[in-house]
C-alpha cells in the first residue's frame, strides 16, 4: 500500500521530459513497449489511452477509468433492477401466502417452497459470477505475465540492474503462488459457503450457521494472508537490494569519466541520457500497467457490487416482512459476492503493488 | 370494500341464526353456518383470481422462471382449504377430526414442496 | 355473492325449529323427527354442493 501512494505521488514527475526525449521512441522500441497493449480488449484499451512515445497521459486515463466505471455500473444497474424485482415479487408472494394461512406448518412448508425457488433462480447466476471473476484473474495474471518483463526490463536499463532482477524474480513467484492459491483455496471455501447458506436457510440449524460463518472467516483470512505475505516478500526483497545500484551507476560514471581524459565526459553524459529514457520507459509502462489492470478489473467489479447491492437491499425487504429464511438466503448470497470481491481485489492489489514495485526502482 | 361489508352483515346474520335454532336443532345451526362460510369464501377467493393473473402477467415481464413460483401458491390453496375443514369441525366439537384435518393438509403441502427440496438438495450437492 | 341461499337456509331453519317445537308439544316425537331429518338432508344437499363449488373454484385458481 505504501508503495501504492509512493508512485501516485510521483506521478507530476512523469511529464517532466529532458532532452532523454530524443532517445525515448526508439527506447520503448527496444524494450517492445507495444507489448503491453496487447492482450487488452477494447474497452479496456480505450480507458488505458496510448502508451505514446514517452508521454503517457495518466490524468486524462484516470478520466477516461471514472466515466468507464459510471458506465458499466449504469449498464449493470439496468440488467441487475429487473432481477431484484422479481426477487422482490417473489419475497412478497411468500409473505402474503404466509399471512394468509395460520397452521404453523403450512406456513412453514410455504417459506420452504419460497427458498427453494430463490435458490433454484439464483444458482444459475451465481455459478457465472464466480466463472466471470475467476475468468477476470486468469486475465489478470497472463496480462502480467507479459507486462511485468517490459517493466522490469525497463527499471534494469535505468540502471537498478540487480534490483530489478531481484524484484521480478521475487515478484512473478510471489504472485504465481499467492493467485493460484488463493483461486485454489478460496473458491472451493465460497463454494461451501454457497451451499451451507442454502442449507441453513432451508433447515436453520446452529450447526450448519456456526460451519458457513467458519467459512467465511477462512476464505477471508486466507485472502488477507496471501496479500500480506506476498507485500512482505517484495518489501524484502526490495530491502535486500536497495542502495546498491545508485551507488553502481554512479560508480561507473565516474570511472569513465575518469579513465579516458575527453571522450570519458561525453560518454557519461550520453550515459545518463540512455539511463534517463530508459527510465522515462520504465515509468510510462509501469503507469499504463497500472491503469490496464484498473480497466482489467472495472467490469467484474461493477457487476459484482451491482449484484450484491441488489442482495442486500432484497434480504432488507425479506426482513421486513419477518422472513426470516429468505432474509439468511439473501445475505448469504450478497457475503458471497463481497468474497469474490474481495478476491478478485486482492490479485489486482497484488498486481498494482508489483508494477509499483518496478517503478520505485531507484536510479541515480 | 362493498364486498367486505356485505361479507360481514352475512356473517353477522348467519350467526345470529344459527344461535337461534342451536337450541331446538344444533345440527342445522351448524349447516346454516357452514353455508354462510362456504358464501364469504366463495367471494373472496374470487379476488384472488386478479392475482393469479398478474402472475401470470409477472412471467412475461420477468422470464419464465418466475413459474417456480407456482408450489407457494398450491400451498396457499392447501392451507385454505384445510383451514376451513378443521375451524367447521371446531365448530361442531369435534376437536380431533379437526386435528386430522389440519394434519393432512400440512402433509399435503409438505409434498408438494418435497420435489423443490429435492432439486435444492441436488443444487447443494453439486456446489460441494 | 348468493345471499338469497342463505336467506332461504336460514328461513328454512327458523321453520323447521318453529314445527319441531308445535309438533313435540302436540306429542307427535317421530313426526318431529322426520321433518328435522329431512330439512337437513335438503340443507346439507344445497350446503355440499356449494362447497364442492368453493373447492373447485380453489383447485382451478391455485392449480392444485
Amino acid at each position: 500500500m505504501r508503495q501504492l501512494f509512493c508512485v501516485l505521488l510521483l506521478i507530476p514527475l512523469f511529464f517532466c521530459k529532458a532532452h532523454a526525449q530524443e532517445l525515448t521512441p526508439s527506447a520503448m522500441d527496444i524494450f517492445d513497449a507495444e507489448i503491453m497493449e496487447r492482450g487488452l480488449s477494447e474497452e479496456e484499451a480505450e480507458i488505458s489511452g496510448e502508451l505514446g512515445d514517452g508521454v503517457y497521459d495518466i490524468g486524462a486515463a484516470l478520466t477516461r477509468l471514472w466515466r468507464g466505471v459510471f458506465e458499466k455500473l449504469r449498464l449493470e444497474m439496468h440488467t441487475g433492477l429487473g432481477f431484484a424485482l422479481s426477487l422482490l415479487a417473489l419475497v412478497f408472494l411468500c409473505a402474503f401466502a404466509s399471512a394468509v394461512c395460520t397452521i404453523s406448518q403450512i406456513r412453514d412448508a410455504i417459506e420452504i417452497c419460497g427458498v427453494s425457488t430463490a435458490a433454484m433462480l439464483l444458482t444459475g447466476s451465481m455459478n457465472s459470477l464466480v466463472s466471470q471473476t475467476v475468468e477476470a484473474i486468469y486475465r489478470l495474471s497472463d496480462y502480467s505475465k507479459a507486462a511485468l518483463p517490459v517493466l522490469y526490463t525497463a527499471a534494469a536499463a535505468s540502471g537498478a540492474v540487480s534490483s530489478s532482477a531481484v524484484r521480478y524474480a521475487a515478484a512473478s513467484l510471489a504472485l504465481d503462488v499467492m493467485m493460484s492459491l488463493s483461486q485454489k483455496t478460496v473458491i472451493p471455501l465460497i463454494y461451501a459457503y454457497l451451499a451451507l447458506t442454502l442449507g441453513a436457510s432451508v433447515f436453520p440449524n446452529p450447526l450448519l450457521e456456526a460451519m458457513q460463518q467458519l467459512s467465511n472467516w477462512a476464505a477471508k483470512t486466507v485472502l488477507k494472508a496471501s496479500t500480506i505475505a506476498f507485500t512482505a516478500c517484495l518489501s524484502i526483497s526490495s530491502l535486500i537490494s536497495t542502495g546498491v545500484d545508485a551507488a553502481a551507476v554512479k560508480a561507473t560514471r565516474t570511472v569513465i569519466s575518469a579513465s579516458l581524459p575527453v571522450v570519458g565526459g561525453m560518454l557519461s553524459d550520453a550515459s545518463a541520457a540512455v539511463l534517463a529514457a530508459a527510465g522515462v520507459v520504465r515509468s510510462c509502462t509501469g503507469a499504463f500497467g497500472l491503469m490496464a489492470v484498473s480497466a482489467m478489473c472495472v467490469g467484474p467489479i461493477a457487476l459484482l457490487s451491482v449484484k450484491s447491492c441488489m442482495f442486500k437491499a432484497v434480504a432488507a425487504a425479506a426482513d421486513s416482512v419477518q422472513n426470516a429464511r429468505l432474509r439468511k438466503l439473501f445475505s448469504g448470497l450478497g457475503n458471497a459476492i463481497g468474497l469474490l470481491m474481495g478476491l478478485l481485489g486482492c490479485s489486482a492489489i497484488m498486481l498494482f503493488l508489483s508494477f509499483a514495485a518496478g517503478m520505485k526502482a531507484v536510479t541515480a | 370494500m362493498e364486498l367486505l361489508i356485505k361479507c360481514t352483515a352475512l356473517a353477522l346474520f348467519s350467526a345470529i341464526s344459527a344461535l337461534l335454532i342451536r337450541r331446538i336443532n344444533p345440527e342445522l345451526s351448524l349447516a346454516i353456518s357452514a353455508a354462510a362460510a362456504v358464501v364469504i369464501l366463495l367471494s373472496a377467493v374470487m379476488l384472488l383470481r386478479e392475482l393469479t393473473e398478474s402472475m401470470k402477467e409477472l412471467e412475461h415481464v420477468f422470464g419464465s422462471q418466475i413459474v417456480q413460483a407456482r408450489p407457494i401458491l398450491k400451498c396457499l390453496g392447501i392451507a385454505l382449504i384445510s383451514k376451513f375443514g378443521s375451524d367447521l369441525c371446531k365448530d361442531a366439537s369435534q376437536s380431533a377430526l379437526a386435528a386430522a384435518v389440519e394434519t393432512a393438509g400440512s402433509l399435503c403441502a409438505a409434498a408438494v414442496a418435497m420435489p423443490m427440496i429435492l432439486t435444492l438438495m441436488t443444487t447443494i450437492g453439486g456446489m460441494l | 355473492m348468493d345471499v338469497d341461499l342463505i336467506f332461504k337456509i336460514a328461513a328454512v331453519g327458523i321453520l323447521v325449529a318453529v314445527l319441531n317445537i308445535l309438533l313435540q308439544r302436540s306429542g307427535r316425537d317421530e313426526q318431529a323427527l322426520m321433518t328435522t331429518i329431512t330439512a337437513l338432508v335438503v340443507v346439507l344437499m344445497v350446503v355440499v354442493q356449494k362447497i364442492s363449488e368453493l373447492f373447485h373454484m380453489i383447485k382451478a385458481l391455485f392449480g392444485l
